[in-house]
């Protein structure tokens, strides 16, 4: 689905480089969801960057802001895991994810921009990260044991159960990229229909009210799934 | 159950009818024929996709929501703890119906069978 209006497509075109996909590693680099996941990731760096330029005991403005989210998130974290150490390790990523995905489907409210998680191809990568790390904390809490995971309770057993976990392993990537795309995706596709459909001025203000809501409530679906992940890989077999 | 049976007779009744609309097309237009019933189809498979998913989540979705009211009747002052697990659960649920949504795009969209029946019969 190809939005009508994209503001750094335009400026693209301005200078001349293909902004709107296409054949080509550098028409691939520069599509429209791309664009807006490198803004993303510019606002996210921009706003640390400001949040830790000064750092006082006694915060204000930016930095106050900034320690309130990332105190709240460590807390969540420690509540999760119950262990400081687990939770340390894990927080880097899932902080970078709350914070881009936020930023990236609020992105999508704003007119002329577009919400790059609206699309499956940048989903798939952010469950790729996640995906991958989890399994990776899994060999290094448990080395060569963590395929015992994979092969249930019993030993007898595991014969019918490797088959049902390595398919549940599969449909977490499934499950977890195509939950925020196909959220994203349909909340601006009711938009356009509304928009079209039903005029432009007070149809669609209900579906973007919900829209709100439903862009926090996916980043923290997303966020919590990948705790609940990788603290299932490290914890302690039974 | 009456109406649960008229459904059935409805829907027998739908697919009956487009069968004969289907080979109403193939005598009339040769190669088109199968082509108009497999993007009508696809259509009706998108619509009963989101439809079918959409009541299940429905009922979901209300069970979600009478556990959340009879806690925090029992239990004002947790009503904050209740509604945001909630709200979890709900676009849990919801997104059970977006994937049949994805599917339905998919099916409109993207289908991957119409490339390849249009090289079986030759379009």
């Amino acid at each position: 689905m190809e939005h009508p209006l994209l503001f750094l497509s335009i400026l693209l075109d301005a200078v001349g480089l293909p902004a709107h996909g296409g054949e080509g590693l550098l028409a691939k680099l520069l599509a429209p969801h791309m664009q807006y996941s490198y803004l993303a990731m510019i606002i996210c760096i921009v706003l640390a960057k400001v949040a830790t330029s000064r750092k006082d005991m006694i915060p204000t403005g930016m930095q106050n802001v900034m320690e309130m989210f990332v105190g709240g998130l460590d807390d969540f974290l420690y509540d999760q895991t119950h262990d400081r150490k687990k939770a340390m390790i894990i927080f880097p990523m899932i902080a970078t994810f709350a914070y881009l995905i936020l930023i990236s489907n609020y992105m999508g409210l704003v007119p002329g921009f577009m919400s790059p998680t609206a699309n499956l191809n940048v989903t798939l990568g952010l469950t790729a990260v996640s995906i991958f790390t989890y399994h990776a904390l899994g060999f290094r809490f448990h080395g060569i044991k963590y395929l015992k995971h994979f092969m249930g309770p019993i030993p007898a057993m595991a014969p019918i159960m490797l088959p049902i976990e390595i398919f549940s392993h599969i449909g977490r990537i499934l499950s977890l990229s195509i939950r925020l795309f196909g959220n994203m995706v349909s909340k601006e596709i009711l938009l356009g229909l509304l928009f079209m459909l039903a005029g432009p001025y007070l149809a669609p203000l209900p579906i973007m009210i919900l829209g709100c809501l439903v862009c926090l409530i996916q980043t923290f679906i997303f966020m919590m799934l990948s705790i609940v992940y990788s603290v299932e890989a490290m914890a302690e077999e039974h | 159950m009456k109406k649960v049976s008229l459904v059935s007779v409805l829907s027998v009744l739908m697919v009956l009818g487009f069968v004969g609309l289907a080979l109403a097309a193939d005598g009339d237009v040769e190669k088109g024929g199968h082509m108009g019933f497999l993007m009508a189809a696809s259509v009706l498979a998108a619509g009963l996709a989101v439809g079918i998913a959409a009541s299940g989540c429905g009922v979901g979705m209300g069970h979600c929501a009478k556990g959340c009211l009879d806690a925090t009747a029992r239990n004002p002052e947790l009503a904050g703890k209740f509604t945001v697990t909630m709200f979890i659960g709900l676009a849990l649920i919801e997104s059970l119906t977006i994937y049949a949504l994805v599917i339905a795009l998919i099916a409109l969209y993207a289908n991957p069978m119409l490339p390849a029946l249009k090289g079986i019969f030759g379009l």
